[in-house]
C-alpha cells in the first residue's frame, strides 16, 4: 500500500526495477530476432530497422535509469551506445558498419558476414578460426575498398576498357595488361595499412614468415563458384607483398577470367579482395567434401590427400589417397584407396611403405592415420553445421603435424537427392517417446546420439563429439562443450540466455527449461532429439536424421539474413561476462548485450550497496517486526511489501507481503534453528575480542545493532548486524528466471580467526550445496544464486532463514578440524526432507 | 476447389517476402504469382481474378490499402490476407472493415501463413457450397 513518507527509497528502487524490466525487454527482442536465424521465419528490412530502433531506445532508457540510480556514475555509456547505434543503422541501410572504409582487416576481426568487404575466401576462413577455433593460416585481408582505391588512383578501368575494345589476341592482351599494372602505383595509404598489418601479423606469429597472397573475390563461392579461377602467389617475401598484390589484381583481368565472368562491365560489380596469409609448409595436403558430390555414399564424407603442397590435387592432376568416412561421430573409416607411390618419393617422417608393387612403385603407406582422419572429419562436419550446407575444404598438415584449413567453401552438389519414400509417421510410432512438449526450443534441428550428463566445470576434453548433452542448468560455461555436441537439453534455462545464443551460432539443436530432462533421460542411453517438435525418442531413428540432412538451410544465404546476422554481431554477443574482472568497465562494452548486462549488474550492486549502508531512514516509515525470534528487525516498505496502514508502528509476519522476505522469515521463524544455549568460548576467543565488551559473550541472545529489512512485493534487502558479524541478504524474485537472484554476504564474527574461517568455510559449503556460487576471503563469504525459477528462490530463501539462525554464534564452536563437516550435517538434518542438499 | 485450381497473388515491395513465400505455397500445390511493385500488381488484377491476394500495407506508389480496396471492388469474393511490419490496432481494424480475411504481423513463421491460406481456401469452398 502507498506510504507517502518513503518516497526517496522507493524512487531508488523504482530505477532498479525499471532496469530489470528494460533488461528483459532487450533480451526478449534479441531472442526474437535470433529465433529468426534458428527457424523458418519470414521477415523484411523494415523489421530489421524497427528492431534496431527498439533495441537502442530500450537500452538508452536502461542507461538513464542506471545513472539515476547511481548518481550519474556511468554517463559514458550514452556515448558507447551511440557509436554502436551508428554502426547498426549503417548496416541496416546496407552499409558495412564500422569496417566499410578500412583498406585492410586482420583475420582476427573477420567473420563470414564481412564477405562483401573481404571476399568469401577470407571471410569463411577467418570465421571458422574466430568462432570455432579451427586452425587456419593467420593473415589479413586487403579489402574491396582498397581494390577500388587502387584501380581508381591509377585510372585502370578506362585503360582496360579501351584495351578490350581493341579486341586484341589473348597474347597481346596479356602483355598490355602487364604494362598497365607495371605502371600502376600502390597508393601510400594502402602501403601504410599493409605494412601495419604485416607488423602485427608477425607479432602474432612470433617471427617473420614467407606469405601466400591469394585473391578473394566478392561473390566468389556464393553466386558463382570461381574456384581456381583467380590467382594465388606462394612463398612471397614480406617486402614483395605489394608486388604480389598487384599481380593478383591483374590476374582478375586475364583473358580466361574475363570470359568466365562475362562482360567487362562486370568489372566493378565483381571486385576482388585479397588475402595475405602466413605460408604453411605442408607435409600432406588434401581436400575434404562433407558429402559425396556424386551422391553415391550419402552418409559419408570424402577425404583425399597428397604429399606436400596440394596444388596437384586441387588442380586435378593427381587423385591422391582417397578415404570415405562416416559423417557421424565417431567418423568411422568406411573405405580407403591408397595410391602407389614412387620409390624415389621421400615419405613424410613416420610413414613406412609395406610392399613393393611393381618396379619403382610401392604401396601400403597411407598418408593419414585413423586419428588424423577423425580429426579432419570432425572439423569438416563442424564447418558444415555452422554454414548450413555441405562444404568443400582444402587443408594441410604442417611440419608440427597440425591440421590447418586453407580454404572453406560451399560444395557444389550436382545430384539432387532422391525423395524419401519412408513413411516417417509409421516409423516414429515404433520408438518410445521419452520427453514431449517440455521447455523452449532455442535452435531447431534433429540429432541422435548418446546421452552424456555434463556439469559446467567438466573438462570439455572428456565430452565425446556428437554427444547429446543433458545438464541441469543452461550455464554459460557449457558453451565450451556445445560445439562438440549434436544436441543439448537442460532442466533450467531459456531461449533468451547466453547459451541459447551459442547454440544458434553452432546450430546445435537445443531445448532449454524442460524441467526434468535430467530425470527423464539416463546417462549413456541412445536417443533421437527432435527440437522442432520438442520431442525426445529412445533409440536412434535414422530416417529422422535423414530428414534433418535434407533440411533446407538455403535461407541462411539470403541478404536479409546476412544483414540480420551482421546486426546481431553488434547486439547479442556478451563479452563482458565476468563482473569480478578488472575489465568490467563501461568502456569495454562492445555490444548492446554488454551494455544492458552491465546496467543490470551495476543496478544490483548499486542497490545492495545503497540499501545495506543506510545511515538514517530520513522520512521513511519504520515498522518493528513483531515476531518470536531473538533478534529485532525493522522493516521499511518501498512497494507493497507490507500490509499496514500509515500510522502503524509495528508489523507481524502475517502482514508481510514481500515474497522473498516472507520466505526468509519462514526459515527464520523455525525454533529448532535457533540455538539458544549460551555459547561456549575459549581463552582465544576472549583475547581476540578484548576490545569488545565481555557482556556480549555471556548475555543470552538478545541482539543489539541495526537490523533492517527494506522490502517490496518482489524484493528484499535485509541487513543484519548480529553481535560481531554483518550479514546482508538481497533478493529479487519474479516469474522471469533471468532476473531472479539471491545475494548473500557474511562478514566478521566474534571468535578467533581460525574459528571464524572455519565458519566461513561451513557457510560456503552450505551455500554451494544450495546451488549458490560462493567464495570466501578470510572470514568473508559471498554467495550468489542467479537465473533460477521463482519457486527455487523461495525454497532457498527459507533455508537461508534457517541458516542465519543456525550460524549465529557458530564460530566459537568451530574448535576442532571436524567441526565443519559435523555442523554441515547438523544443518542438513535441521533442514529435513525439504532441503535439497 | 482443389489446391491446383487456387490462384494466389503476392504483393510486397521487399523481394525476400515473395522469394520465400512463393515456393512454400507452390509446394502446397497453389498457383502463385508475385510482384514487388504495386502498379504492376494492380495492372495484373485488373486483367485477371485471383482467388487469394496476399499484400503488404506500406509500400511506395499505390499503398496496400488502396490496392486491396481496388481488388475488393473488382472481385468481391477474392480473399485478402494482409501482411505488414507496422501492425497497429488501427490498421488491423481498418483492413478488417474493408473485408480482409486475415491480418498477419511480420515477422511470422512460414507455417503460419500457409495455415491461413488453407483456412481461406476452406472458407471460399464453404461459401461456394452455400
Amino acid at each position: 500500500m502507498e506510504k507517502k513518507y518513503s518516497r526517496p527509497l522507493k524512487r531508488v528502487f523504482q530505477y532498479f526495477r525499471s532496469i530489470l524490466e528494460l533488461n528483459n525487454k532487450v533480451l526478449e527482442e534479441i531472442a526474437n530476432a535470433e529465433k529468426i536465424l534458428g527457424g523458418n521465419y519470414l521477415f523484411d528490412k523494415a523489421f530489421l530497422a524497427s528492431f534496431v530502433t527498439k533495441v537502442c531506445e530500450t537500452t538508452r532508457e536502461a542507461i538513464y535509469n542506471l545513472n539515476s540510480l547511481s548518481n550519474g556514475s556511468y554517463l559514458v555509456l550514452y556515448d558507447i551506445l551511440e557509436s554502436i547505434r551508428f554502426n547498426l543503422e549503417d548496416i541496416v541501410s546496407g552499409g558495412a558498419g564500422p569496417f566499410s572504409n578500412r583498406l585492410t582487416l586482420s583475420y582476427t576481426e573477420i567473420n563470414r558476414d564481412l564477405d562483401d568487404i573481404v571476399g568469401a575466401k577470407n571471410a569463411n576462413l577467418a570465421d571458422i578460426y574466430n568462432n570455432f577455433q579451427i586452425k587456419v593460416p593467420d593473415g589479413f585481408a586487403i579489402t574491396k575498398q582498397a581494390y577500388l582505391l587502387f584501380l581508381d588512383s591509377n585510372n585502370i578501368i578506362p585503360q582496360i576498357e579501351a584495351m578490350y575494345d581493341k579486341a586484341p589476341s589473348s597474347e597481346d592482351l596479356g602483355a598490355e595488361l602487364e604494362a598497365i599494372f607495371n605502371k600502376a602505383r600502390v597508393p601510400d595509404e594502402l602501403k601504410v595499412a599493409v605494412y601495419e598489418e604485416l607488423i602485427s601479423l608477425f607479432k602474432r606469429l612470433g617471427r617473420e614468415k614467407r606469405l601466400a597472397v591469394r585473391s578473394s573475390a566478392i561473390g566468389e563461392d556464393t553466386e558463382r563458384s570461381f574456384a581456381g579461377q583467380f590467382h594465388s602467389i606462394l612463398n612471397v617475401e614480406p617486402d614483395q607483398v605489394l608486388d604480389a598484390y598487384k599481380k593478383v589484381i591483374m590476374a582478375r583481368f586475364m583473358p580466361h577470367v574475363k570470359d568466365y565472368i562475362g562482360h567487362a562491365s562486370d568489372l566493378l560489380t565483381t571486385p576482388v579482395a585479397v588475402g595475405v596469409q602466413e605460408m604453411i609448409d605442408a607435409q600432406v595436403s588434401g581436400v575434404t567434401y562433407t558429402m559425396d558430390p556424386l551422391g553415391q555414399s550419402k552418409d559419408c564424407l570424402v577425404i583425399s590427400a597428397v604429399e606436400g603442397m596440394g596444388e596437384k590435387l586441387v588442380g586435378g592432376h593427381h587423385s591422391g589417397d582417397q578415404y570415405l568416412a562416416k559423417r557421424a561421430y565417431p567418423f568411422s573409416l568406411i573405405s580407403s584407396l591408397i595410391t602407389e607411390k614412387s620409390i624415389k618419393h621421400k615419405l613424410p617422417p613416420g610413414k613406412e611403405p609395406l610392399e613393393m608393387v611393381t618396379t619403382h612403385m610401392r604401396r601400403g603407406s597411407s598418408l593419414l592415420d585413423v586419428k588424423t582422419l577423425k580429426k579432419i572429419a570432425e572439423a569438416a562436419m563442424l564447418c558444415e553445421k555452422a554454414f548450413g550446407n555441405p562444404r568443400d575444404l582444402e587443408w594441410a598438415i604442417n611440419e608440427y603435424n597440425e591440421f590447418i584449413i586453407l580454404q572453406n567453401r560451399r560444395l557444389g552438389i550436382q545430384s539432387v537427392p532422391e525423395p524419401m519414400n519412408a513413411d516417417i509417421e509409421k516409423i516414429l510410432r515404433k520408438f518410445p517417446v521419452i520427453m514431449d512438449g517440455l521447455g523452449q526450443t532455442a535452435q531447431l534441428g534433429i540429432a541422435s546420439g548418446r546421452v552424456v550428463f555434463v556439469h559446467p566445470d567438466d573438462d570439455p576434453e572428456n565430452v565425446p563429439v556428437g554427444a547429446i548433452i543433458v545438464a541441469k542448468y543452461a550455464h554459460p560455461k557449457l558453451s565450451r562443450v556445445l560445439k562438440k555436441a549434436s544436441a543439448i537439453l537442460t532442466d533450467v534455462g531459456s531461449s533468451t540466455g547466453h547459451l541459447a545464443t551459442i547454440a544458434r551460432e553452432y546450430r546445435v539443436p537445443a531445448i532449454f527449461g524442460t524441467g526434468k530432462a535430467t530425470q527423464l533421460l539416463k546417462d549413456g542411453m541412445e536417443v533421437t532429439v527432435d527440437a522442432d517438435e520438442k520431442r525426445v525418442y529412445e533409440g536412434i531413428i535414422e530416417e529422422l536424421v535423414e530428414v534433418e540432412a535434407r533440411r533446407d538451410w538455403e535461407y541462411l544465404e539470403e541478404p536479409e539474413i546476412k544483414i540480420l546476422r551482421r546486426i546481431l554481431s553488434y547486439v547479442s554477443p556478451l563479452y563482458l561476462v565476468d563482473p569480478t574482472s578488472k575489465d568490467f568497465l563501461p568502456e569495454k562494452c562492445k555490444t548492446i548485450h554488454d551494455i544492458i548486462h552491465f546496467c543490470h549488474v551495476k543496478a544490483v550492486e548499486s542497490l545492495i550497496e545503497q540499501f545495506s549502508s543506510l545511515k538514517s531512514f530520513g522520512k521513511e516509515q519504520v515498522l518493528e517486526l513483531k515476531a518470536s525470534i531473538p533478534i529485532k528487525i525493522n522493516v521499511i516498505d518501498i512497494g507493497s511489501g507490507v500490509e499496514a496502514d500509515d500510522s502503524a508502528r509495528a508489523v507481524s509476519p502475517e502482514q508481510i507481503r514481500s515474497v522473498p522476505f516472507k520466505a526468509l522469515l519462514t526459515g527464520l521463524l523455525r525454533k529448532e534453528a535457533w540455538d539458544t544455549e549460551p555459547a561456549p568460548f575459549g581463552l582465544g576467543d576472549l583475547f581476540s575480542s578484548m576490545v569488545r565488551p565481555v557482556s556480549m559473550l555471556t548475555n543470552p541472545p538478545e541482539y543489539s545493532g541495526q537490523n533492517l529489512a527494506i522490502v517490496a512485493s518482489d524484493y528484499m534487502n535485509l541487513s543484519l548486524l548480529l553481535g560481531y558479524h554483518f550479514n546482508v541478504i538481497d533478493s529479487y524474485v519474479c516469474t522471469e528466471p533471468d532476473n531472479n537472484y539471491i545475494y548473500f554476504r557474511f562478514a566478521g564474527g566474534f571468535a578467533e580467526e581460525s574459528k571464524r574461517r572455519k565458519r566461513a568455510e561451513l557457510l560456503r559449503w552450505i551455500l554451494e550445496s544450495l546451488g549458490f556460487k560462493a567464495e570466501t576471503r578470510k572470514d568473508i563469504v559471498i554467495g550468489k544464486l542467479k537465473g533460477v525459477e521463482d519457486y527455487e528462490i523461495v525454497k532457498t530463501l527459507q533455508h537461508i532463514g534457517e541458516l542465519i539462525a543456525f550460524t549465529r554464534q557458530l564460530d566459537v564452536r568451530m574448535a576442532d578440524e571436524q567441526a565443519v563437516e559435523r555442523f554441515f550435517h547438523k544443518f542438513v538434518d535441521l533442514c529435513g526432507a525439504s532441503c535439497k542438499l | 476447389m482443389s489446391e491446383k485450381d487456387i490462384s494466389i497473388l503476392i504483393l510486397d515491395d521487399e523481394p525476400i517476402v515473395a522469394k520465400r513465400l512463393k515456393p512454400a505455397l507452390e509446394k502446397k500445390g497453389y498457383k502463385v504469382e508475385s510482384f514487388t511493385r504495386s502498379t504492376d500488381a494492380m495492372e495484373r488484377v485488373r486483367k485477371q481474378k485471383f482467388d487469394i491476394v496476399i499484400t503488404d500495407l506500406k509500400m511506395e506508389g499505390i499503398s496496400g490499402m488502396e490496392f486491396l480496396e481496388e481488388v475488393k471492388r473488382l472481385w468481391p469474393d477474392t480473399e485478402i490476407i494482409v501482411i505488414t511490419g507496422f501492425a497497429t490496432m488501427e490498421t488491423a481494424k481498418e483492413s478488417f472493415k474493408k473485408g480482409v480475411f486475415d491480418f498477419l504481423a511480420k515477422p511470422f513463421k512460414l507455417g503460419e501463413i500457409v495455415e491461413i491460406v488453407r483456412k481461406a481456401v476452406e472458407h471460399k469452398n464453404k461459401q461456394q457450397h452455400s
